[in-house]
């Protein structure tokens, strides 16, 4: 037989909790009292059992054989009295009175004879013989019969020859029970002994079929009761009740296991809701507080421009100011607006990425304009601190499908960012190479750096490396996160990387090669080309239902050089693009007789309005908007309030885009 | 009490003491006299189942037991002879006064002095007769079974040789009580007084 345990699954058990053998205390080792053991118990149960038994036939013996002992030699000592009465017989007959003794004397052979006696017919002792001094017959003789009368065995019986009683011949005999008992006593304990060794050696042999299954599940339960290992298993080895009752403990077992897995399971996916909410919680924090302190920023930023726009209104109210210093105080309003409105859009950009509202309007634009306009923005920057700006574009020319203005936004963020933490003088690259799998923006700077460990908070919202030089610098701190989320929005990534504090830094926009076209140009912007030529000289048909705004915008750009004609309506507007043939028409959305849908719509559809560039302004910069515009015609669209200075830097680029050979 | 009267009363003591044992004496020696017959007459019955005849004779024939010149025995044998059996047999009891009465006699008791007689019957060579003497040399002068007197007790001795001679079987029951067995089974050398030796 043997005590095997299978372990089927023995590791991915419990899983994080190590066992912990303090919790529950080893069970109580058999081993240690054997009492106590199932197989000292069963031993005991056979011990007792066999001793009481063998006592017991012993007994049993003991009581048969003193019953046929005395049977027996009651039976002999009749036979012995009958022999020696046909013995005496003649000598009682003729009165041979040493005869007689001599006969009698004979008895001395038989060694538990004590006394015989020979008895006349009236009754006189005859002969007589005794074993020793201690005993003499009786003087009388005895009935007919025999006695037992404790060790004694008397018989007495007639002495016959020839039908005639002669006389009586006594015996009496040691019955001797106290030599047998003693030999008894002397075997007893030696069979007693023997019986239980026997008993013993064999009960060992029998028990294995009883004890041994126990003691592997016994052995089992202690493993499992130190080790927390469930997966053991015992092994069965019978089909009787302890062949049922592993049976038993091993289905138990593995309901345990079920559940001690399942809880295990339970635990992790609770350890790991925990930790997600506790960084959740700790993200929640801070955001919280990076929310504080970009409230705080914003309101320091919305605060700034107020005072020199306030101090050139009081300036330009007074009567003493002339013309030079009007025209100083109305620059720095234009200036300060300007930042205020910059500030404004890139926090309304941001908050649309962070909820995920804003959509790219991606149209095939040529990558120069887009790295054109970054520069452009980031150029004032730039010229200010005396840094020196290092522009490489690839040979070729590249169209990017993108939203050039989110592009361009991102790329100047950039280089604002680069020229914000170079000192003066420093040195600014900007390095566009297409690969065969990317287009990247390379914007190298011989600035402050970064420290490694700091580049992953970079990128996001309202963070700011070093608010003593953000101060000093300006800005919301939003800049690399807009970009980043821009970039993002088309499919790109923006890579960060630095040797180190002082050691410059590199920013890196990478869009997918996917993006790019080599070699093709718009229709639209090569029409405004071939017929301008590389002339300013557009004609535009500026479309507002308020007369004001109109007027004022018509006016500026005339200024610049354009030739412009006004419409106050939808119908207007569709008689006068019909009869002038503009190359460019602005066009509100919103006006009382048709929307600027309808007119879009309407142009689209005419035979002479294929080329014309539309140009939506409307008050509703969503996403929805801007791709109904897109739906129905336009080809670019503007919010409200228009910068005239954004609308001629955007009719210059059509000039110039479609110059590009 | 005056020593004169002390005196007369144990001399009176004396002589009455005296007097007593000299009647018991005489009483005891009549009683033997007279028990001497009754022990042998008791003994000669006795003798028959202790010895085997040649022939066996018929159930109903009564054993015939002859008493030559003892009109003691006679009288003694007389006394028993009423219901009383040897064996399954009747015993009859007759006078004999020469060999012609023997007839069917089994046991024949001689009385002292009739050595004539006995020698007249060893040499007619009478078979199946128990010849039983009662003097010094009976079994001498042909006697298988001779009395005789030990310390005044009767005693009996044996003679096998003429036993052999009148073709009778003696029991060694009978031998061993007996106090000399003459001859020898064997043998049958006479005249010797060997005593055989206790068996059991």
């Amino acid at each position: 037989m043997k005590s095997t345990i299978a372990s089927s699954t023995h590791t991915a058990t419990l899983n994080g909790e190590p066992p912990n053998p303090s919790m529950s205390p080893d069970l109580p080792s058999s081993a240690a009292n054997p009492r106590r053991s199932v197989r000292g118990k069963l031993m005991r149960v056979v011990l007792i059992t066999t001793a009481v038994a063998v006592s017991a036939s012993g007994a049993a013996m003991l009581t048969y054989d003193l019953s046929v002992y005395r049977t027996s030699w009651v039976t002999e000592l009749a036979t012995q009295a009958a022999i020696l009465g046909l013995s005496v017989a003649p000598a009682l007959e003729f009165d041979d009175h040493e005869v007689a003794e001599r006969d009698l004397g004979a008895m001395r052979v038989r060694r538990r004879v004590l006394v015989a006696a020979l008895y006349t017919l009236d009754g006189h002792l005859y002969a007589s013989y005794a074993r020793d001094s201690s005993v003499s017959a009786p003087q009388a003789p005895p009935p007919y019969g025999q006695l037992i009368a404790g060790e004694r065995v008397e018989m007495s019986a007639p002495v016959i020859h020839n039908g005639e009683r002669l006389g009586t011949i006594y015996l009496r005999a040691s019955y001797d029970l106290e030599s047998r008992l003693l030999a008894y006593a002397k075997i007893f304990p030696l069979v007693m002994m023997a019986s239980l060794a026997v008993a013993y050696a064999l009960s060992r042999r029998l028990q294995k079929a009883i004890v041994d299954p126990l003691d592997a599940m016994t052995g089992v339960a202690r493993q499992i009761a130190s080790g927390r290992d469930y997966s053991l298993r015992a092994s069965k080895t019978t089909d009787d009740e302890i062949g049922v009752a592993v049976l038993v403990f091993n289905r138990m077992l593995e309901e345990i296991q079920a559940g001690a897995r399942a809880s295990a399971t339970a635990n992790v996916a609770l350890q790991a809701e925990i930790q997600v909410r506790q960084a959740a919680e700790a993200a929640l924090l801070e955001a919280d507080r990076r929310k504080d302190e970009f409230l705080a920023t914003l309101a320091h930023e919305l605060r700034n421009p107020l005072a020199p726009i306030r101090y050139s209104i009081k300036l330009m109210e007074s009567n003493t100011a002339n013309e030079q210093q009007q025209q100083w105080g109305r620059a720095v309003i234009r200036r300060q607006l300007q930042r205020m409105a910059l500030l404004l859009d890139d926090l309304l950009d941001v908050a649309r990425i962070t909820s995920g509202r804003l959509n790219l309007r991606l149209d095939l634009v040529d990558l120069r304009s887009v790295v054109d306009a970054a520069l452009e923005i980031a150029r004032p920057l730039i010229d200010a601190k005396k840094q020196q700006l290092v522009v490489d574009l690839p040979a070729e020319h590249l169209k990017v499908s993108c939203d050039s203005l989110r592009l361009s936004q991102s790329l100047s963020n950039l280089l604002t960012n680069a020229a914000k933490y170079t000192n003066a003088e420093g040195r600014v690259a900007l390095t566009v190479e297409l690969t065969a799998s990317e287009l990247r923006f390379a914007v190298k700077d011989s600035g402050i750096g970064i420290e490694p460990k700091a580049t992953p908070k970079l990128f996001r919202i309202f963070s700011q490396l070093d608010s003593a030089i953000d101060r000093a610098e300006g800005g919301l701190g939003i800049g690399l996160a807009l970009a980043k989320g821009l970039v993002e929005l088309h499919g790109g990534r923006v890579e960060v990387f630095s040797d180190g504090l002082g050691l410059g830094s590199e920013f890196t926009i990478v869009l997918p090669r996917s993006l790019v076209v080599v070699g093709t140009e718009n229709t639209v912007l090569a029409n405004v080309a071939e017929k301008h030529n590389g002339n300013a000289d557009l004609r535009i048909l500026l479309v507002d239902d308020n007369r004001d705004a109109a007027d004022s915008m018509a006016l500026l750009l005339k200024f610049q050089g354009y030739h412009v004609i006004v419409a106050y309506n939808g119908n207007d507007a569709l008689k006068m693009a019909e009869e002038n043939s503009p190359d460019v028409i602005l066009l509100d959305i919103g006006m009382p007789d048709m929307s600027g849908y309808d007119v879009a719509r309407y142009i689209r559809q005419s035979e002479w309005g294929q080329t014309m560039y539309l140009i939506a302004v409307t008050g509703w910069g969503q996403a929805e908007d801007k791709r109904k515009a897109i739906a129905v015609g336009f080809d670019c669209h503007l919010t409200k309030p228009v910068d005239p200075d954004h609308v001629g830097k955007l009719l210059h680029d059509l000039t110039s885009k479609a110059n590009v050979p | 009490m005056t020593p004169c009267r002390q005196l007369l009363q144990q001399v009176c003591i004396r002589f009455l003491t005296a007097l007593l044992a000299l009647a018991s004496a005489s009483s005891i020696n009549a009683q033997e006299a007279h028990s001497q017959y009754e022990v042998k007459a008791a003994y000669l019955y006795r003798f028959a189942s202790y010895v085997e005849w040649p022939e066996a004779p018929a159930l109903s024939d009564p054993l015939v037991i002859g008493v030559m010149d003892s009109p003691d025995m006679l009288r003694e044998l007389r006394k028993l002879q009423t219901g009383h059996l040897i064996g399954q047999r009747a015993v009859q009891v007759q006078e004999v006064h020469r060999m012609q009465e023997l007839g069917a006699a089994r046991i024949l008791y001689v009385a002292a002095g009739h050595d004539d007689f006995l020698g007249a019957l060893s040499s007619h060579g009478t078979t199946s007769l128990l010849t039983v003497t009662d003097e010094e040399e009976g079994l001498a002068l042909g006697g298988v079974v001779n009395f005789v007197m030990v310390d005044n007790r009767v005693r009996f001795e044996v003679s096998l040789t003429a036993a052999e001679r009148a073709q009778l079987r003696v029991s060694s029951d009978l031998l061993a009580v007996a106090i000399r067995v003459h001859g020898n089974r064997a043998t049958g050398v006479d005249a010797s007084s060997t005593p055989i030796p206790m068996v059991r």
